[in-house]
Parts: structure tokens; sequence; C-alpha cells
């Protein structure tokens, strides 16, 4: 019986004193007739190396795939478990990438196509549309942390002019790390020191 | 200066072991420029325990800008933002029992300003009202599977009829700016539906 998958990681330094730390797992929820399963999220800040730490979690999706492919193959139900956990982390990512580019109108829906939030506005049965709504709010909770520290670091280090643009080309590059299924941590550094050497002209001129 | 408006309550008998307690109070924010919030409370009580469950319906620094013309009308101002937020509650909770899903969602992430920063491309601004409108919506689930409950129990059969009936009343007793508490078990002790709608006159 698979109870929980194994941990997804991926790392993010955004700045010497900052990093971050994505992890997602698959657990089993027991209920009295039958078995469910969902995906949390954790959020780790690591600020000066490890002496302070918050970690912060919300649920990512609520799957019982795993549950179902047990039934044929416990190996492939836990490597579907495994899956669900590494998804979670990409989405994750992508959202916050999305919303670091300022696509708020794809993050919002990607937010909220997490929990069927569109098929269930269609049942009129407002406790599924209210606890969907509650579920994406916590998610988008650790989003705008993340979010915010990563605004914050950019501010700091790169000149307000410039600083929109460094935001969305790191947007952009958390995006691809999102879907990048070898590589566990990103840099954020050397992207920041690189985008922010460059004039608005050769910014624009990279967009073309 | 005052740092707290007065508190506005309601109180929806679910039961004779479930009652549901929400109230409402303006609050002072200190930061730069000065501010405030009004913060709304469910409290629901079942038995001898009471489990507390908090969001905020909206900022505001009106009361704070009243000051000026007096304490008493800052202090009134102050109890109109918590009138208002438990209206609005009673309101929600009244259009989830009317099953009207899509005003439900539309009105509340238009409050918490979801649609305006979706246009505007303001991401932190639309995280930031996703999460009070989640909070918020958090508390009108819980009251909504409490009276829900108690009807489908009570009602099996005209369940569905019973609950739209419940969300109109709720939403008059919200009007009522008098009436404090709602009592569902008189509701529930009908023979029928018809027994409440049409007038004993007739």
């Amino acid at each position: 019986m698979v109870i929980r998958s194994n941990i997804a990681k991926r790392t993010i330094i955004v700045s010497d004193n900052l990093q971050m730390e994505v992890r997602g797992r698959w657990h089993r929820i027991r209920e009295k007739d039958y078995d469910t399963g969902e995906t949390r999220i954790t959020l780790i800040l690591r600020h000066k190396g490890l002496r302070r730490q918050i970690t912060m979690s919300a649920v990512a999706s609520i799957d019982e795939a795993p549950i179902l492919l047990e039934k044929h193959s416990p190996e492939a139900a836990k490597e579907d478990a495994d899956m669900a956990a590494d998804a979670a982390v990409g989405i994750f990512l992508l959202i916050l990438g999305l919303g670091l580019q300022h696509r708020t109108g794809d993050m919002a829906k990607q937010l909220l196509s997490r929990f069927d939030y569109e098929v269930r506005l269609y049942r009129p049965d407002p406790r599924e549309v209210l606890s969907s709504l509650e579920l994406a709010s916590r998610l988008g909770k650790l989003v705008r942390i993340a979010y915010a520290h990563i605004h914050c670091e950019i501010a700091l280090c790169v000149k307000s002019a410039k600083a929109e643009e460094v935001e969305i080309v790191v947007g952009r590059r958390l995006a691809e790390f999102s879907w990048d299924r070898v590589e566990k941590t990103l840099d954020l550094r050397p992207i920041i020191a690189q985008v922010s050497k460059k004039t608005l002209k050769e910014l624009a001129m990279s967009e073309i | 200066m005052f740092a707290k408006g007065p508190v506005v309550r309601k109180r929806i008998i679910v039961s004779n072991e479930v009652e549901l307690e929400v109230r409402a109070r303006w609050h002072f924010i200190e930061t730069t420029p000065s501010d405030g919030a009004t913060k709304v409370i469910l409290s629901v009580k079942r038995g001898r325990g009471v489990a507390e469950f908090r969001a905020i319906w909206a900022f505001s620094d009106a009361p704070f800008q009243k000051i000026h013309l007096g304490l008493k009308d800052a202090i009134e101002e102050a109890r109109n933002e918590a009138n208002w937020a438990v209206w609005e509650f009673c309101y929600f909770l009244s259009l989830a029992l009317r099953r009207k899903t899509q005003s439900l969602l539309d009105e509340l992430l238009l409050h918490y300003r979801v649609y305006s920063s979706y246009q505007n491309r303001q991401s932190m601004s639309l995280l930031s009202g996703l999460e009070l409108a989640g909070e918020f919506a958090k508390l009108v689930n819980i009251a909504y599977v409490f009276i829900h409950c108690e009807i489908v129990t009570r009602r099996h059969r005209d369940f569905d009829e019973f609950e739209q009936y419940v969300g109109e009343q709720i939403l008059q007793f919200a009007d009522d700016k008098e009436a404090e508490v709602f009592d569902l078990r008189q509701i529930l002790q009908a023979k029928s539906l018809a027994e409440l709608v049409v007038p004993q006159t007739l």
C-alpha cells in the first residue's frame, strides 16, 4: 500500500542570503469508506544559511490516481505518487514564474484550475466551490510569499528602472525551470547580475 | 484616538446543540499611513465547546478619518463598517443556501479586487485578494455546512426547497437591523413548506 511518495525537491538560490526550497509529497488520506490522496507543497525559506527558517505548506492537488492504480500494479502506483509530487512542485514554480512575468491572468487560471474551480462553478454545490476557493487561496499564499521575497531581492539588487524587466527575465527562467526534470537547483544570482548589467535598450532588443 | 469600534453581532440557532454567532468589529491598524480593518469572527458553539474562525472583511480608514468631526461620529462610522461586514456575511450565506454559486464567487472575488487585479496585471495584489477571499469563504463554508447538515437531517425529502427558503429568510434577517437572533428550529418544525409560505388566513 502506498502511504506517501518520495519527497520531490527543488531549490532556488535567490541571493547570498536567501534560499528557497519547494518540496512536494503525495499523501494517502484514510477515510472511513474509501481512501483518497492529496499532494502537499511545502515552502522553506532559509535566510542567512540555516539560521532562520520559515516553513509553510498547502494542498497543491487532490489526486486519487495512485490509489486506483494500486489494485493493478503497486510499482506503478508508487511511481505515479512520485510523479504527482514532482508535478506539484513544477506547477508551483510555473505559477510563481507567471506571476513574476506579470502574466496575472494565466497565473490565476493555473492556480484556480488546480482545484477544478471552473468545473465546480457549473455544479450548483456551494460547498465544493467554497472549498476549492479556500484551497486555491492557501496555495496562493505560498506563491505570494515566494513572490514577495524574490521581488524584494530584485528591488534591492537592481536599479528601480530595470527592476520590472529583471523580474520578467527571472520569471521566464523560473517557468523554464519548472518543466526541467533534471535540474534540481536554480541559481538566480548570475541571471540577476547579467540582466542588471544590460541597458534597457539591450533588454528590449533581446525581447525581439 | 480610538483603537476599536463597537461589536456588531447576530446569532443563528441551528439546533438545540449547535449555535452560530457572527460578530464584526472595526480595528485601528498602526501603519504609515494609518489604516483600519473590519474583522469578522464566526463562533460555533456546540454543547460546551466553542470554536472561532476569523477573517478580514475590508480595509477602511473611514472611522479614523472622521475623528476630526468628533469621537461620536467616528464610533458611528466604525459601527457602520461592522454592520456592513455582518450583513455581507449573512448575504453570502444566503447566496450559498440559495445555490447561487456563480454570484457567490463573483461577488466575493469582486469585493476582494481579484478581478480588477486580473485586469491590471497586478500579480501580488491578486494573490493577496485571493488569500483574503479564501479566508472569508472558509467562514461562509463552515456556517453553510452546519445549516445544510441540519436541514438534510431534519427534512431529508424536501431539503432542497427548505434550504432555498432558509436562504431567503436569512437575507431578510440580515436586512432587519433590530433582529439579533435567527431560529432555524422554528422553520424546521413546520409540516411542509406550504405551511410556511402560504399565509394562514387563506
